[in-house]
C-alpha cells in the first residue's frame, strides 16, 4: 500500500478505508444531532439556526474552533508558505488579533442581538440604523462572501482526495463524484440538524486535528532528519534560489523588502474581516450568555498556536524534497503529500480525515449562517414579511442546499490551484461591512446612506482591483495584494477599500448631516448593549418574525 | 421605544468616572497584541535562534501565549470593573443599571420588533 501511494497513481485503501470510517462516523453524528439538546419548539428559526442560542463555554470553544479553523488553516496557509515564504504566516498574527478584536465589540453585538432577538448582524443593521437597504447590503456581501470561503473548503477535501489517489486523472465527473457525494451527505444532515450538526462533529473535528498536528510536530521531524534547524534552513536555501524561468527568488523565510505592509495590512484586515462573516457571528450568537466567548478567548487562542504549527508543516515538506513540480503543480498538496510520506497509511488515513472532516464542519456553518441571512434579511424583509419561525426555518433549510452547490460551481469553475485567494477575495468583500455593523454598535453619528455609499465604494474598488489581479498563470483574482494608488507601496486590498469605504462613509455623513437628510429610526437602546440574558432564558424573538 | 423607561443610565454612570484603573489595565492588555504584531521590524529578523526557530517565528508564536494571558487578566479586569460600579450604583440609591439583570429581556424585546415589521 505504501508502495502503492508514492508511486501517486494507485489508490491508497488503508487511507481511503480510514477516511471512509470517519466520515460514515461523522454522517451518522450528523443526523444524530437532531435529537441532541432538543427542545419542544425544535421547528423554530433559533433552533435550526442558531442551536437553540444555548451553548455554553465547553460546546463553544469547540463549535468556534471547528467554526473558525478550516481548511484555510490545513491547506491554504501552509501552500502560502510553501510557495512563498514567509508572507503566508500572516495568518498568526492574523489569528493573534482577531482574540483581542473580539474581546472588543463581541459582548456589545452579542447583548443587542440577545435583548431583541436579531438572528444576523444584517439584523442588527436594520433595527439599528433604520435601513432596510443598508441591511440588505450587508446580507448580500455576507451570503457572496461566504460562497468563496465554502469553496476553498472543497478544495481542502479535494486535496486530500488527490493524495489519496481518487480523483486525479480520471474524468471530471469521476474525479469530483467522492466530492459530490461528500457534499451531497453533509447538506443532508444540515438540513435535517441544523447547527447542532456541526456543533457536535466538531468535538470529532477538533480531537483529530490536535491528535494529528501534536504527532506531525513531534514525529515528523524525526523521520527528516536534522531538527527545526536544518528544517528552516532547507526552506530558505529551497526559497531563495532563483526561479530557472523568472530569475527571481520565490521568497525567503524572513519578509522581504516592501512586504511589510502587505504583511501587517493581510494581518489585521483577516482579523478585521473574520467577525463579519455570517458564520463567525453565528458562532457567538449561539452561546448561552453575554461572556460565554469572553471567557473563551484564552482557551481560544490555543487553535491559533495549532494555526501556526500547521503552517511550518509547509517548511517540513520543503524539507522532505518536495516541489511544485512532484506535488503536481499544486501546492496544496503540500501538507497531505507530506502526511503520506511520514505517516503510516493508517495514520495517514487519520490525518487526512482530520483535514476533510476540519472542512465539513465549517462549510456546514458556513452554509446555515448564509441561509440564516438570506431567510431573515432578503425573504423576510422583501418576499414574505408575514413568515412564522417555523416558515423561516423551512426557507433556511432549502437555501443552506443552494448555498453549498453554489459553492460547489464556484470551485468548479474558479483556478483552484491557489484557495487562499478565495478566502482573501471573500475577506475583501466582508470587510466593507465593518463600519455598518462594528461602529454601529457604538455610535449613530454615521449616517445610514453614508454607511451605504461607503459600502458601495469600497466593494466596487476591492471587486475591481482584486479582478485585475493576474499572473503567470491566472487572468483574474491572482493576488490579493496590490499597490496603493499613488504609491509604490503594496497593501491587501480589502485594507485599501476599507480605507476609501472609511473616507466616503465620513464625507457623504457630514454632507446628508448638512442637509438634514432623515436618519432611520433606532429600535435599540443604550442598555440593550450591556445586556446580560438570564440563564436558560429564552429569547423573546417570536413578535420580530410573525 | 421599548426601553425608552430605561433610559436615564447617565445621571447613574456619572457616580464612577468612565476611566477607572480597572478599565485601563484591560484597554491596555487588549491593544498590546496590535502593537506588538504590527510593529513588524521589531521581529523580522533571524537571530537569536531558539531550538532551531528563526526569532521571526518563534517570536509570533511566543506572542500566540502571550496574548492568551493578557485575555485572561483582561477579562477579570472588566468583571472586578463592572462589579465595583455596580456596587457604587447602588450605593448611589438610583438602581438604575436595569437592562444588565436581564429581567425585562423577555418584554422588553416585543414591541421594538413589532416597530420594525
Amino acid at each position: 500500500m505504501i508502495l502503492a501511494a508514492s508511486t501517486g497513481k494507485a489508490v491508497n485503501g488503508v487511507e481511503l478505508g480510514v477516511v471512509i470510517f470517519f466520515f460514515l462516523v461523522v454522517a451518522a453524528l450528523g443526523f444524530l444531532a437532531a435529537r441532541w439538546r432538543r427542545s419542544s419548539d425544535h421547528k423554530h428559526i433559533n433552533e435550526w439556526g442558531l442551536g437553540g442560542r444555548s451553548f455554553g463555554g465547553f460546546v463553544t470553544w469547540f463549535l468556534l474552533g471547528g467554526d473558525l479553523y478550516t481548511a484555510y488553516t490545513f491547506v491554504a496557509v501552509p501552500a502560502a508558505l510553501f510557495a512563498g515564504g514567509a508572507l503566508g504566516f500572516f495568518a498568526v498574527p492574523y489569528t493573534i488579533m482577531v482574540w483581542p478584536l473580539v474581546f472588543i465589540f463581541l459582548p456589545r453585538l452579542w447583548s443587542v442581538s440577545r435583548k431583541h432577538g436579531y438572528v444576523t448582524p444584517a439584523d442588527f443593521v436594520k433595527n439599528r440604523h433604520g435601513s432596510k437597504s443598508l441591511s440588505l447590503a450587508v446580507a448580500l456581501t455576507g451570503i457572496v462572501a461566504t460562497m468563496p470561503y465554502i469553496a476553498l473548503q472543497l478544495v481542502g477535501i479535494q486535496a486530500c482526495l488527490d493524495v489519496i489517489g481518487i480523483g486525479g486523472n480520471g474524468s471530471t465527473f469521476a474525479k469530483d463524484l467522492p466530492l459530490f457525494i461528500a457534499f451531497a451527505v453533509l447538506a443532508a444532515y444540515t438540513y435535517t440538524s441544523g447547527l447542532r450538526a456541526p456543533a457536535l462533529i466538531a468535538f470529532v473535528k477538533d480531537a483529530l486535528i490536535y491528535l494529528t498536528v501534536i504527532v506531525a510536530i513531534v514525529y515528523i521531524p524525526t523521520r527528516i532528519g536534522g531538527g527545526w534547524t536544518h528544517i528552516f534552513d532547507a526552506a530558505q536555501s529551497r526559497l531563495t534560489t532563483p526561479n530557472p524561468t523568472t530569475h527571481k527568488p520565490a521568497g525567503s523565510i524572513l519578509l522581504a523588502k516592501g512586504n511589510a505592509l502587505p504583511y501587517a495590512t493581510l494581518a489585521i484586515g483577516s482579523a478585521m474581516a473574520l467577525f463579519m462573516y455570517p458564520h463567525a457571528q453565528v458562532g457567538v450568537l449561539a452561546t448561552k450568555s453575554r461572556n460565554t466567548v469572553r471567557r473563551n478567548l484564552a482557551a481560544l487562542t490555543a487553535y491559533s498556536l495549532v494555526l501556526g504549527l500547521i503552517a511550518l508543516l509547509s517548511y517540513m515538506a520543503i524539507a522532505a524534497g518536495f516541489t511544485t513540480k512532484s506535488l503536481g503543480n499544486n501546492n496544496q498538496h503540500a501538507v497531505p503529500a507530506l502526511f503520506d510520506w511520514a505517516f503510516p497509511s493508517w495514520f495517514a488515513g487519520v490525518a487526512f480525515s482530520a483535514v476533510a472532516i476540519g472542512a465539513l464542519v465549517p462549510a456546514a456553518i458556513m452554509s446555515i449562517a448564509s441561509a440564516n441571512l438570506f431567510t431573515r434579511n432578503v425573504w423576510l424583509d422583501f418576499v414574505n414579511p408575514n413568515a412564522t419561525p417555523q416558515q423561516q426555518t423551512q426557507v433556511a433549510q432549502l437555501v443552506s442546499l443552494v448555498v453549498k452547490f453554489g459553492a460547489l460551481a464556484f470551485v468548479l469553475g474558479l483556478d483552484a490551484t491557489s484557495a487562499i485567494n478565495f478566502q482573501l477575495l471573500g475577506g475583501v468583500l466582508i470587510l466593507q461591512t465593518f463600519p455598518a455593523i462594528v461602529f454601529g454598535l457604538y455610535t449613530r453619528w454615521f449616517h445610514r446612506w453614508g454607511l451605504l455609499l461607503g459600502w458601495a465604494a469600497g466593494i466596487g474598488y476591492g471587486a475591481v482591483v482584486a479582478w485585475q489581479q493576474s499572473s503567470a498563470t491566472q487572468h483574474h483574482f491572482a493576488s490579493q495584494v496590490a499597490q496603493i494608488p499613488w504609491t509604490h507601496q503594496k497593501a491587501y486590498i480589502a485594507a485599501t477599500a476599507l480605507v476609501l469605504n472609511l473616507v466616503v462613509t465620513v464625507a457623504a455623513t457630514l454632507v446628508l448631516r448638512a442637509v438634514k437628510a432623515p436618519a432611520g429610526a433606532d429600535n435599540t437602546s443604550e442598555a440593550d448593549y450591556s445586556h446580560e440574558g438570564g440563564e436558560g432564558e429564552m429569547p423573546e424573538i417570536t413578535p420580530v418574525a410573525v | 421605544m421599548s426601553s425608552g423607561a430605561e433610559r436615564p443610565g447617565p445621571p447613574t454612570r456619572a457616580a464612577t468616572p468612565l476611566i477607572s484603573p480597572m478599565r485601563v489595565v484591560a484597554a491596555v492588555c487588549v491593544v498590546a497584541p496590535f502593537v506588538a504584531m504590527l510593529w513588524i521590524p521589531s521581529y523580522n529578523t533571524e537571530n537569536p535562534r531558539l531550538l532551531g526557530f528563526p526569532f521571526f517565528y518563534w517570536y509570533q508564536l511566543l506572542w500566540v501565549v502571550i496574548t492568551a494571558a493578557l485575555m485572561i487578566v483582561a477579562v477579570f479586569a472588566v468583571k472586578f470593573d463592572r462589579t465595583a460600579r455596580r456596587g457604587a450604583d447602588r450605593s448611589g440609591g438610583t438602581g438604575g443599571t436595569g437592562g444588565s439583570t436581564g429581567a425585562s429581556g423577555g418584554t422588553a424585546g416585543t414591541p421594538s420588533g413589532e416597530e420594525s415589521r
